[in-house]
């Protein structure tokens, strides 16, 4: 089910592009901006939510209530209800259309994954998945070279001098994630100390987290990362959410 | 603000669970590579290779004797003297002393995994990788010559009659001179070529991913021959009889005339095949990726019997059955991750799977 309906769908389209361009990286590339802007109206809901509750919580109605019932949690929760009702807040807004990509994201991942068919059992995998009518055979397998890499390996560029190649993309990766967790904590309601440090921890552990990611899975997958990060981060800014401080990893403020 | 530290959360869980679903799935695997020679059976599967004695296939070693989740193997081992050479998914081609599994020498400048067994013929090592290049090694695993092709290597070197044949995953079956990697001749087909092509005396048969098969003249490559079929062939053609045999992946079984391509027969398996069919006496075998395991009476083609294990029908047989005929046994790998292969009588009573426990 999850195959046929996610999986299946978004493999047959990358193969699609790759037969129009003839080069899985660019592919793929194509396949993840296509993807981000058919969920971007969903970000655009994602980021006015957030707006909204962001402008709730500097409410002196919000604050009172956080002081008054700091320890009865049951009471608390009632009256931040009746505050959302007041202020037409939908809290849930914010996740649900974070909640819809999930199962794209990972069919995202699965399709990028099963395109490449590197070890036979993958292939043969593929090859159950692509829709009749195709001539795949001509198609596969798939070549995975893309500038220095080969897609289905991790990524390392050899630099002359040196006995071991750089990660270059995992770095990119890494580094465009920081932007776009920048960027998008910028929108982010605050809460409490504690949830500002989890979210502190967040911006900068996820890029290190897709970064190692990048430097250990195929770079078929971290190509994808670092194009998914750069559609975020252009996104972000066609909303007016960007700031250059936001390219300082460690020193960016929020706004 | 129970419910925002809840929201900074969830996208830790999303990726760490994104990967544990999504790339766990998408790990290197592949089905067993088997090999028999006398009272021995070699096993490539996952973390090990296993040397077991027939009949009963008891444990002499394993290799790494702990096991080691950054080294797995699948293709087939090849004996060469008292060298058992495997080629690893570390990019590592392993030579290993045949009686007790120590390492004698390594070989670590393949950029890719061993996804082809090694062909040992005439003091040399050829040893296909998926990083497209044929690296062709000394008994001491020194480095003589390379061959690249445009694509990955999944098939094991043929040599034969001062020929080197060479199929790529590029669609291309290469003839090499074995001494100098000097292209003989080459020649281009409908699809990839994950299997080697059996070479004969009536001629070269090249089965591919695409619903072809192909007869050429081994000289000079010159087509003979091609026949329709309904699937792609994911294994080396069995030649036998001046018959050649090839199943496809929509189950079909087909039996050509090896001179003019003539269809004699065909058989629906039921469901798609994977793995090489084997010949043994009168009786042609199939292996499903249903978990059936079928007899045809050859050179006839009428089923005999059918056999179907029901533990590992999910995932079905795949990889050439092997025939050891000093044991009356059968051999037919699966792609079940916890029940490597099962040994059968020639008469298609189960005797024992691989591991024995689970």
């Amino acid at each position: 089910m999850w195959t046929t309906l996610v999986v299946q769908p978004m493999l047959n389209l990358l193969l699609w592009i790759y037969a129009l361009v003839g080069n899985f990286g660019l592919a793929i590339i194509i396949f993840t901006v296509l993807i981000r802007l058919a969920l971007y109206p969903l970000m655009r809901q994602q980021t006015k939510s957030a707006e909204a509750m962001q402008k709730l919580q500097q409410d002196p109605r919000w604050r009172e209530i956080q002081r008054k019932y700091k320890n009865d949690r049951e009471r608390l929760a009632q009256e931040q209800m009746k505050l959302y009702q007041e202020m037409g807040v939908n809290p849930f807004a914010s996740c649900l259309p974070m909640l819809i990509q999930i199962p794209v994201i990972f069919g995202l991942y699965q399709a990028i994954i099963l395109a490449l068919g590197n070890t036979p059992a993958q292939l043969l995998e593929l090859t159950a998945l692509i829709y009749p009518g195709w001539d795949a055979a001509q198609l596969l397998p798939i070549d995975s070279r893309f500038l220095w890499m080969g897609l289905s390996r991790p990524e390392r560029l050899p630099l002359p001098g040196l006995g071991f190649g750089l990660p270059v993309l995992a770095i990119l990766v890494a580094y465009t994630g920081f932007v776009q967790a920048n960027a998008a904590s910028r929108v982010t309601p605050s809460g409490s100390e504690q949830a500002q440090s989890m979210g502190k921890m967040m911006t900068y552990y996820m890029p290190l987290m897709l970064g190692y990611f990048s430097m250990t899975f195929a770079s078929g997958l971290a190509l994808y990362f670092l194009t998914s990060n750069l559609v975020s981060i252009a996104q972000y800014a066609l909303m007016g959410k960007l700031s250059w401080q936001d390219f300082i990893p460690f020193g960016g403020k929020k706004g | 603000m129970e419910r925002t530290t809840h929201r900074l959360w969830w996208p830790l869980i999303l990726v760490l669970a994104t990967f544990t679903t999504a790339c766990t799935r998408i790990a290197p695997s592949s089905w067993p590579g088997l090999r028999v020679h006398g009272d021995v059976l070699y096993v490539a599967n996952q973390q090990h290779v296993y040397v077991l004695s027939l009949p009963e296939g008891q444990v002499r070693w394993t290799f790494p004797e702990e096991a080691d989740r950054k080294r797995t193997f699948f293709a087939a081992p090849t004996l060469a003297g008292d060298v058992l050479l495997v080629g690893g998914y570390d990019n590592v081609l392993y030579a290993l002393d045949a009686q007790t599994g120590a390492e004698r020498w390594t070989f670590t400048q393949a950029r890719d995994r061993y996804i082809a067994s090694p062909l040992a013929a005439n003091g040399r090592i050829y040893a296909p990788n998926a990083d497209g290049t044929l690296y062709v090694l000394d008994e001491q695993g020194q480095l003589k010559w390379t061959f690249v092709s445009a694509a990955a290597l999944w098939a094991q070197p043929i040599l034969d009659d001062g020929r080197l044949y060479l199929a790529s995953m590029d669609h291309t079956l290469y003839v090499l001179d074995p001494e100098s990697g000097q292209v003989l001749w080459q020649t281009t087909l409908p699809g990839a070529l994950p299997a080697e092509p059996a070479v004969a005396e009536d001629g070269i048969f090249v089965a591919a991913l695409a619903p072809v098969l192909t007869a050429l003249e081994p000289e000079d490559g010159t087509l003979r021959w091609q026949q329709d079929l309904q699937g792609w062939v994911w294994h080396q053609p069995v030649v036998a009889d001046g018959l050649v045999v090839v199943a496809d992946m929509q189950g079909m079984v087909y039996a050509f005339d090896v001179q003019t391509g003539e269809p004699r027969w065909t058989y629906q398996a039921g469901a798609a095949v994977v793995a090489r069919p084997a010949i043994y006496e009168d009786t042609l075998y199939i292996a499903t990726r249903q978990g059936d395991l079928i007899a045809l009476t050859w050179p006839e083609g009428q089923e005999q019997w059918r056999r179907h294990v029901q533990e590992i029908e999910e995932d079905g047989f795949a990889g050439p059955i092997l025939v050891a005929p000093e044991h009356e046994l059968l051999f037919t790998p699966t792609m079940n991750s916890k029940r490597f292969f099962y040994a059968w009588t020639l008469d298609g009573t189960l005797r024992w799977g691989f591991p024995t426990e689970q």
